[in-house]
This record gives structure tokens, C-alpha cells and sequence, in this order.
């Protein structure tokens, strides 16, 4: 489980019921869960959880935090989140970290920010 | 020892006659060359300011600087740069694009008394009231605003002419060809955007120093831009294109149009705007170094200087983007990536050579070729689509609801998106309709539904209307239905058979409910034109 804070701004606040900041636990990733089914012997040690990364963060949120126009965040079938939005980790653009394979630590704030163009 | 006191000095002639008259030299003797007395006067008060001083006023003082989009943002972007002695400011709106009174709340370089001027006219009359010593013009838009004109100077040749351009635009084909204008030209591009409380703000194509994106320690190392095989870049002169190299979706572009802003948002970035482009512009050439990355601009374009003004105290915002939250009361500045390696228009591997040719509109709209698309038909005949498009016309032409702030829907990239084509017979004109809506018997034959958002229904409303929004209007139809064959409010021996009329702001959405109505049986019909063309609704 990692706790981290994700962060909507730029209209994209309006997706999650104008909620700008939302604490999420994200659930282990499924690779973390997979290991150590072996049976016989001694039990096999505890396996390390493998690190959350912001892919499965973006897929969480998707499923679980946006409550309208799912597809305005991300598409289904998109690793990433839709064009116009940045992602910053900490407020560092995702690109210096790696995008969505960025193994993310509890504490750590993710920022989806909707591009402006108006004026 | 006491030291005796000094003689009494006479006092200081006031006036040049009074030196003149005294035999001494007159008050331009004391100044630099290119720093007139009045200047002294007039800029003392950032004179005076150790980091900027009369050297890089002086510097500002003999540059040019173009702002393009004379409203929310270039208002308070030109009274500022104009105020604190910009050389030269070139003021470029949309040709055609007048004062009108629902900008006067954020675009306070223009007046009441000016509603109905040409926007760039409008506001250099302002900036010239401020400051006579500055050199004002006013720029034909055309080539920011879309289309080639035939024979027309491109954008980038344009720019080249101006030493920053300030972006003051308010829609997503605008922004990517003034970014691919600045990188082609050469120029610093200081952008900025604002709408409903948010506000964002960068400069592009200026070398960020190490200074400037010095980035705070994280848990993650450092990984290259991913998605390309080429080799990171040295440069920090990042663009729009490197930052976001596919434009959003069309219906997730919220404009203060239909969106809405509180005026002091964009008045926030717009003088930051100005901030940023007299910190760029005050960096004396003389002191200014030459990026070392070879994938800068094209060969012959003179670069701007890089991060010299961040050596003596004043630092760019390059590379860096602030972001506005007005309805917090909140800034916060992020770090950006570095150039993109395969950007489309800055990096060695560009295919952006020239914007001519380019359709940034259809681009902007997800359709990069505009020769394959299908063109807006309906939205044309309905002339809200001209050869200049308008925030307001992407969103229109996208289909999209007009929803409220900055929301999105998910009908993006689809030309089926644009609202349905009805025929003549399904639609009535605003006019004729609203002098027999207001007659007893024109009022109980109709039931007249509006379309638009509940917070643009509660403010202003046709008598007698009911407000389904677009978005919940399909599933509405069958209880809208019932009410047409006399419900309880038809009334005892009345017209039991009413008619569905649709409206909206602008009759677009209502053709997409008319669409849904008839799929569902009721033979509806729509305003054409919407409540903006219904006479005497007020305008919004
Ligand atoms: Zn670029």
C-alpha cells in the first residue's frame, strides 16, 4: 500500500467533484501479489513488494477516484493520460522522472494539471 | 576641534531657464546619452533598484516587444511593459475584434467609452496616456490568427522583429503557431493563460540557466525523455512543442467565453507576463553568451540571450512554469524537461519548417491534415466560423458542450462531433419564433425547452422556459414527452397538443437535442441562432 496525494488543477478538479487534492492508498502492484504461490518446504521469505509507479497510480485513478468523463483524464487503452495534461511528481514534470514507470514512495504528491489556453 | 559649519548653498535652479539663466549646462548634461532627464524622472523609481538600474533600463528602453491578443491577458501586459518604458510595443489583436462590454471586467486597458474600437487600437490610446516617451503601433493579427494571407509576411518573419513576443491569446491554434512563429524567428516567447481561477504562466525558447531549474532531490533518478532513441539535448530552451506535442482534445479547451474568469486572474498573469518579458528584455545584449546546444534554432537566426540575467539577480522563468490558483490563493512553481529530442519544431529532427501552409485551426481541432476533413458546413452557414477562428469557434465547431469551467466531455478528435446537420423545417429563426412565443396562444402551443448549463439558465432566462442541460437531455425526452400530449399544466379545455421547441446559447447544442428528440419519436424543432440571436435577450 502506498499513500500518496494526487493533486487536480486546471479544470481537471471538475472530474473528481471539484476535489482538488484527493489522498489515494494505492493497492500493491499485481507483480508484488504474483510472487511466492510455490508450495513445499520452508515458506519462501516475504517477497518485496515491487514499488508502485505512476502508471498504476493513473490507471487507480481512473477506475476509482474519477467520477465523470473518465476519458477527459485518460483513455482505457492509454499508458499515459490524455494530451494537455502535465504530470508532475513533486512538482517535477513526469519526463525527469521516468513517466509512468516513476516508482512512486508514500508521501509523494502527484499534481494532473489541464493546460490553459484561454485569455 | 569644532569644524566650522559649511556656507548656506544657494538653492538648486528648478527649471532649465533658471540654469540657463545662471550660466550652467542644461539637465541633459547629466544624464547618460541614451537616459533623458524625463526618463530619469519617470523610471526613478525602478532606476533606483540595484538589480535593474539604468543599464537595463537602458536596454529596455531601445528594445521591441510584440504582444499578440489585446484582451484579459495583453491588457495588463501592456500597461506594465508600456508604464515601465518598453522601447517599442506593438499591439496585435484579431482584425474585426472590437471592445465589447463583457470584457470590461478583466480587460482594463480598454474603456466604456471604447466599446465598439478595434482592441489594439483601444489599448495602445491607453498605454499611450501612461507613457508618451514609449513607441506605440498596432499590428495586423491576421498572421497569428490563422490563415496564410496570400503575399502576407509568415508569422516567424513577423516575430523576428521583436526581441520578446508576449502570447495574450486565448485559443489552442493561436498558441502552437505563435510558439513555432518564435522558434523559426528566433524570439523568446513569455506565454501565458488564464480562465475561471486558474492561471499558468512560462517562457519558451530562452536558455533556462543551472540556476533556474535547479531541481529539489528526489527519490527517483533522473531518467531521459522517454519515447525517442535520440540523444538528450544540451539545450534548456524549451518550447510549447516539448512540453505538450499533441494539443488537447477540443473539448477538454475551456475558454472565458463560455467557461467564464474572474477578471484579477488573468489580470495576475498578465502583468506577470509583463514581469518576465522586461527581466528578458533588460539583459544587455553586451553581456549575453551564446547557447552551446547544437539543436537550437535554424541557421542564421540570430539566438536570444541566455541566462545572463539570471547571473545578476534577476531569473527567467524558463523552464520552470507558475501556476496560478486563484481560488486558493495559491502559486506554485514546477519544474519543466528539458528540449525534447525529437520535437517537432525546435529540435534537429523538426518537421515544422515554416508555419506557412500549416492549418493550425484543423490541427488544433485533431485534424492535421486539413485537406482530408470534412469542413464545418453547418457551423459556417451559420457564420460563426470565420476565416479567424475564435476560442469560441473551436469549441463550436468541436461540438462540444458548452459546459461549465474548463470542463471537458469526451468527444474528442471526431468530426461526428460537430453538432448534427438539420433540415430547414426543423428549424425555426429566433425572431419570428419569439413574436408568436409571446402571444397567449403562442405560449400555450409550446413547450419551450433550454438547453444550457443551470448556471447560464439562471441568469438570464426566456419566461415560460424549462432547463434540461444537454448533457442529461436524452434521457429527459420521455418525461419531456409527456408533457406535450397535456399534462397537468395544459389545462383544462386548452391546446392539448404542444410543440417541443429547443434553445440554447448559440444553436448548436439545441440541434443536438433536437437530434436526440426526433431519435426518440418527438418532432422537435431548435432556435436557429440560439438566444443570441433571439431579439432583446440580454447578451452574455
Ligand atoms: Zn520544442
Amino acid at each position: 500500500m502506498t499513500r500518496v496525494t494526487v493533486r487536480f488543477a486546471g479544470g481537471l478538479e471538475l472530474l473528481v467533484g471539484g476535489r482538488k487534492r484527493v489522498d489515494v492508498h494505492l493497492p500493491p502492484a499485481p507483480s508484488a501479489t504474483a510472487v511466492g504461490v510455490g508450495g513445499g518446504g520452508a515458506p519462501p521469505p516475504p517477497p518485496a513488494p515491487a514499488p508502485a509507479v505512476v502508471g498504476d497510480l493513473i490507471a487507480h485513478v481512473r477506475a476509482e477516484v474519477i467520477t465523470e468523463r473518465h476519458d477527459a483524464f485518460a483513455t482505457a487503452a492509454d499508458a499515459g493520460v490524455r494530451p494537455g495534461i502535465l504530470v508532475l511528481i513533486n512538482d517535477v514534470d513526469w519526463e525527469l522522472e521516468g513517466t509512468t514507470a516513476a516508482a512512486l514512495a508514500d508521501g509523494d504528491v502527484v499534481s494532473f494539471i489541464s493546460t490553459l489556453h484561454g485569455g | 576641534m569644532m569644524v566650522p559649519p559649511d556656507p548656506p548653498l544657494a538653492a538648486p535652479p528648478s527649471a532649465a531657464n533658471g540654469s540657463l539663466a545662471l550660466g550652467l549646462p542644461p539637465a541633459d548634461a547629466y544624464t547618460p546619452a541614451n537616459l533623458p532627464p524625463e526618463s530619469i524622472s519617470r523610471y526613478s523609481r525602478q532606476l533606483l533598484l540595484p538589480v535593474f538600474g539604468p543599464t537595463r533600463q537602458i536596454a529596455l528602453s531601445s528594445s521591441r516587444a510584440l504582444i499578440i491578443g489585446c484582451g484579459g491577458l495583453g491588457c495588463p501586459a501592456a500597461l506594465y511593459l508600456g508604464a515601465a518604458g518598453v522601447g517599442h510595443l506593438a499591439l496585435a489583436d484579431r482584425p474585426g475584434d472590437v471592445v465589447e462590454v463583457t470584457n470590461l471586467h478583466r480587460q482594463v486597458g480598454h474603456t466604456t467609452d471604447r466599446v465598439g474600437v478595434e482592441k489594439a487600437e483601444s489599448l495602445a490610446i491607453a498605454v499611450r496616456a501612461i507613457n508618451p516617451l514609449v513607441n506605440v503601433t498596432v499590428v495586423d493579427g491576421s498572421a497569428f490568427a490563422g490563415g496564410d494571407r496570400p503575399g502576407g509576411a509568415t508569422a516567424e518573419a513577423l516575430v523576428a522583429a521583436y526581441d520578446v513576443v508576449l502570447d495574450c491569446t486565448d485559443n489552442v491554434a493561436a498558441r502552437y503557431l505563435i510558439n513555432d512563429a518564435c522558434v523559426l524567428g528566433g524570439v523568446p516567447l513569455v506565454a501565458g493563460a488564464a480562465v475561471g481561477t486558474d492561471g499558468q504562466l512560462t517562457v519558451y525558447n530562452w536558455e533556462a540557466s543551472a540556476v533556474d531549474v535547479a531541481r529539489p532531490p528526489t527519490g527517483s533518478p533522473a531518467t531521459p525523455v522517454v519515447g525517442t532513441l535520440l540523444p538528450p539535448r544540451k539545450s534548456s530552451r524549451v518550447c510549447l512543442r516539448c512540453v505538450f506535442p499533441v494539443p488537447p482534445p477540443p473539448s477538454c479547451v475551456g475558454s472565458c467565453d463560455t467557461a467564464g474568469v474572474l477578471g484579477p486572474v488573468p489580470g495576475v498573469i498578465g502583468v506577470l507576463q509583463a514581469l518576465e518579458a522586461i527581466k528578458v528584455l533588460a539583459t544587455p545584449a553586451a553581456v549575453a553568451a551564446a547557447p552551446d546546444d547544437p539543436a537550437a534554432p535554424a541557421p542564421g537566426v540570430p539566438l536570444p540571450p541566455s541566462g545572463a540575467a539570471a547571473a545578476a539577480g534577476l531569473t527567467v522563468l524558463a523552464r520552470r512554469m507558475l501556476l496560478f490558483d486563484g481560488a486558493d490563493g495559491a502559486f506554485t512553481t514546477v519544474t519543466l524537461r528539458p528540449a525534447r529530442p525529437d520535437c517537432a519544431v525546435c529540435s534537429p529532427a523538426r518537421t515544422v519548417t515554416s508555419t506557412a501552409g500549416v492549418d493550425y485551426a484543423a490541427w488544433a481541432r485533431g485534424k492535421p491534415r486539413a485537406a482530408t476533413a470534412a469542413p464545418p458546413v453547418a457551423v459556417a452557414a451559420e457564420g460563426a466560423a470565420a476565416a479567424v477562428p475564435r476560442s469560441t469557434d473551436v469549441d463550436t465547431a468541436s461540438g462540444a458542450p458548452a459546459a461549465p469551467a474548463g470542463s471537458c466531455s469526451v468527444v474528442p478528435f471526431q468530426p461526428s462531433a460537430l453538432p448534427p446537420h438539420l433540415p430547414p423545417a426543423w428549424r425555426l429563426p429566433a425572431d419570428a419564433f419569439a413574436a408568436t412565443y409571446f402571444t397567449p396562444a403562442g405560449a400555450a402551443a409550446t413547450l419551450l425547452v433550454d438547453v444550457r448549463p443551470a448556471a447560464q439558465y439562471q441568469l438570464c432566462a426566456v419566461p415560460g422556459s424549462v432547463n434540461v442541460p444537454v448533457d442529461g437531455f436524452a434521457a429527459a425526452v420521455p418525461d419531456l414527452a409527456t408533457r406535450l400530449i397535456g399534462g397537468k399544466d395544459a389545462g383544462e379545455g386548452a391546446a392539448a397538443i404542444r410543440r417541443m421547441v429547443i434553445v440554447c446559447r448559440r444553436g448548436n447544442q439545441s440541434r443536438v437535442a433536437v437530434a436526440a428528440a426526433r431519435g426518440a419519436g418527438v418532432e422537435a424543432v431548435d432556435i436557429i441562432g440560439g438566444l443570441a440571436a433571439w431579439p432583446g435577450f440580454p447578451a452574455y
